[in-house]
């Protein structure tokens, strides 16, 4: 029963660039030798900043990128070797809700003839019935009485709605995965709030799971069950959401839950505060041995020289650091 | 009221200002009778969701509000001068020295044709009796103060050439060029990364102890407010419905929107298993609600509330809180 839904191994992706006359061309190293794995019925999060590939492996996992190396195993089959129906049915098992509802809808047709256009291309429900099944699946999404919204444009509704309109999308044909990327960081905060009840109410409901794409450690606190942190294409520690918040191992993980804001102002001025310094490196060419040394405050030479592997420090909390776990890394974990 | 109009700290004040925009459908009250007080060295911040008007107070506040805009009513007054009654002339001489602004998207306020440390010379140029030698190596201080850790390199670059944390340092570089007294930060970290985000934040903290001056800070960001400023003024809809210190406000919230607010903001530092909501959305800015603009999604609405809009209460202690609750 709690079989891993997703699994994936070693996935790796990189894009070319062209270098230029007499120049080599030059790799991005969007996903870099990752692996993790999700159970059905369970949210899963891939947490990091801009250019980390937590985009590109939800890509990758919606079949709109192909792997360069690596396996995802959806339900013990391969991903990359589906054809003809079983790959059908991956496309209808397996969804997406994007980032931003305004240019995830086409903006020339009604919320009816956006929601219909699935259930036609998978046959998915009889043609007297459609109507019926998209007026359910609005009202399922909070967009009720359904009916009224029908023949609206996205352009006349709201941010709230147009999310709204493209969960239910994602839903219409009875998904068992759905990728979220950053799903709410377009919303406005009241709304926020909505938008991720839903996501939570229709998970229970349908018996969902989720992938989300995010870079914001309190949607992933209240709403996920295990974490990845990614830092330039790999994944740096993994663990349950409780563990990560609570020891969090690897110095980047520190760093990132110390520069998320707190909102609580006692809280929020006692707390230590680590700063890094710098910024993300170029994913063109990433630093050697761990990709972190370059603003690590703990960094040391072999970090430069040697790639640390992701050990498991506790049951279920694995990290890639050499020193993780060591009181002085540790320490910054208050 | 009185007491503050003597108050030697005060630096802006701003009362019952009305910013409208003449929009094909119809008029978008966007201020509508704000007052707010920053004071010298202080750190105030603006909270509000998109739509709520925030930004275009500050806009009105440096007068750089759109065209479409009409100043109905109020004042600003800057160390006792009155803004909305300078000419351009003059409103530029203050803009840099006195009062500057750091926007939210870089890029977009940045020319993308011209090198960034010129774009900052300019500004040093424009406002004091300096050559251009003076100046260049004035904005090298300046972007060695901003944390820049090139600043020759990046003198030399274009924007297109630097990062958004960068960039924003330019920015930041430029606005406090000319040392003013009151900066205006509107989302000055909303397009950057959380970790990028911190050095931004903590270098506007380091750099108002250095220089001393004021921060007004025009913010989505609940979290962000509670660690970075001293008080908080809480937007709806083009009016201020609440204004507290930043302690008293979240541990004792007094307008339902506030509570709501803040009781939706996620939060690292716990679980929620269901989060609190403000159900509804903000009104159509054309067509605002009668009474309290925010009754449509009060869980304590009353009678009163959908006909009056309510007065600006005194709860003392400097706080204030719109609503007929505490009537």
């Amino acid at each position: 029963m709690n079989h891993s839904l997703l699994q994936v191994r070693r996935l790796t992706k990189h894009f070319p660039v062209d270098g230029g006359w007499l120049r080599p061309p030059r790799h991005v190293h969007a996903v870099d030798d990752i692996s993790f794995s999700l159970k059905a019925g369970e949210s899963f999060a891939l947490v990091g900043e801009s250019g980390c590939g937590k985009t590109t492996t939800a890509r990758l996992l919606a079949k709109l990128e192909k792997p360069d190396a690596g396996s995802m195993l959806f339900d013990e089959q391969e991903v990359a070797e589906l054809s003809g129906p079983a790959l059908k049915q991956y496309n209808r098992d397996v969804q997406m809700i994007f980032q931003d509802p305004f240019e995830s809808l086409n903006p020339r047709r009604t919320v009816r003839a956006i929601l219909r256009q699935p259930l036609l291309n998978h046959d998915a429900a009889e043609k007297g019935e459609i109507d019926e099944t998209v007026v359910g699946l609005l009202n399922q999404v909070g967009m009720e009485p359904g009916e009224i919204f029908m023949d609206r444009y996205p352009h006349q509704l709201s941010g709230g709605q147009r999310q709204r309109i493209g969960i239910a999308r994602a839903l219409t044909l009875k998904p068992r995965l759905v990728i979220a990327d950053e799903p709410v960081s377009s919303l406005d905060i009241s709304i926020r709030a909505q938008i991720l009840n839903l996501l939570k109410a229709l998970q229970a409901q349908h018996d969902l799971s989720y992938l989300f794409i995010t870079h914001d450690l309190g949607v992933v606190r209240s709403v996920c069950d295990r974490v990845g942190v990614m830092y330039l294409g790999e994944i740096v520690e993994l663990a349950a959401v409780e563990s990560l918040f609570t020891t969090p191992l690897h110095p980047y993980t520190q760093a990132l839950l110390s520069a998320t804001p707190v909102a609580d102002p006692v809280k929020a001025r006692k707390r230590r505060r680590i700063i890094l310094e710098g910024e993300v490196p170029s994913a063109l060419d990433p630093p050697t041995g761990c990709r972190f040394h370059t603003r690590c405050p703990y960094s040391e030479k072999r970090c430069v020289e040697e790639k640390p592997a992701l050990r498991e420090l506790h049951p279920g909390h694995t990290v890639a650091c050499h020193f993780a776990g060591d009181v002085g890394v540790d320490a910054a974990a208050d | 009221m009185n007491a503050n109009a003597e108050n030697r700290n005060g630096l802006l004040r701003v009362s019952d200002l009305r910013t409208y925009l003449d929009v094909p459908s119809g008029v978008i009250k966007a201020v509508d009778g704000v007052s707010l007080e920053v004071n010298r060295k202080e750190a105030v911040a603006l909270v509000g969701e998109s739509g709520s008007g925030k930004s275009m107070t500050a806009l009105t506040i440096i007068r750089l509000q759109p065209v479409v805009a009409r100043i109905l009513s109020g004042e600003i007054l800057l160390n006792d001068v009155d803004l909305l009654t300078l000419d351009t002339a003059s409103m530029c001489d203050l803009r840099g020295t006195e009062i500057a602004m750091v926007f939210q998207d870089p890029m977009t306020y940045l020319n993308p044709v011209m090198r960034a440390g010129a774009q900052v010379a300019e500004v040093v140029l424009e406002h004091q009796e300096v050559s251009k030698g003076e100046a260049r190596s004035q904005v090298l201080d300046a972007f060695e103060r901003v944390g820049i850790p090139s600043p020759q390199r990046v003198y030399d670059s274009y924007p297109h050439q630097l990062s958004g944390g960068m960039r924003q340092r330019v920015l930041i570089a430029m606005a406090i060029s000319c040392r003013p007294s009151l900066l205006i930060a509107d989302e000055p970290t909303t397009a950057l990364d959380v970790t990028i985000q911190a050095q931004i934040m903590d270098l506007l903290a380091h750099l108002r102890e250095e220089l001393q001056n004021a921060l007004f800070l025009i913010t989505h960001d609940i979290g962000l407010v509670a660690e970075h400023c001293d008080r908080i003024y809480i937007m709806y809809a083009g009016q201020i419905v609440e204004h507290a210190d930043t302690f008293t406000l979240f541990a004792e919230p007094k307008h339902p929107y506030t509570e709501g607010l803040l009781r939706s903001t996620l939060s690292p530092d716990k679980r929620v298993e269901v989060f609190e909501t403000i159900e509804g959305q903000v009104p159509n800015p054309t067509d605002m609600p009668s009474g309290c603009r925010f009754h449509p999604r009060c869980p304590h609405v009353k009678d009163v509330c959908r006909e009056e809009s309510p007065p600006s209460l005194d709860l003392g202690e400097g706080r204030m809180v719109a609503c007929w609750l505490y009537e």
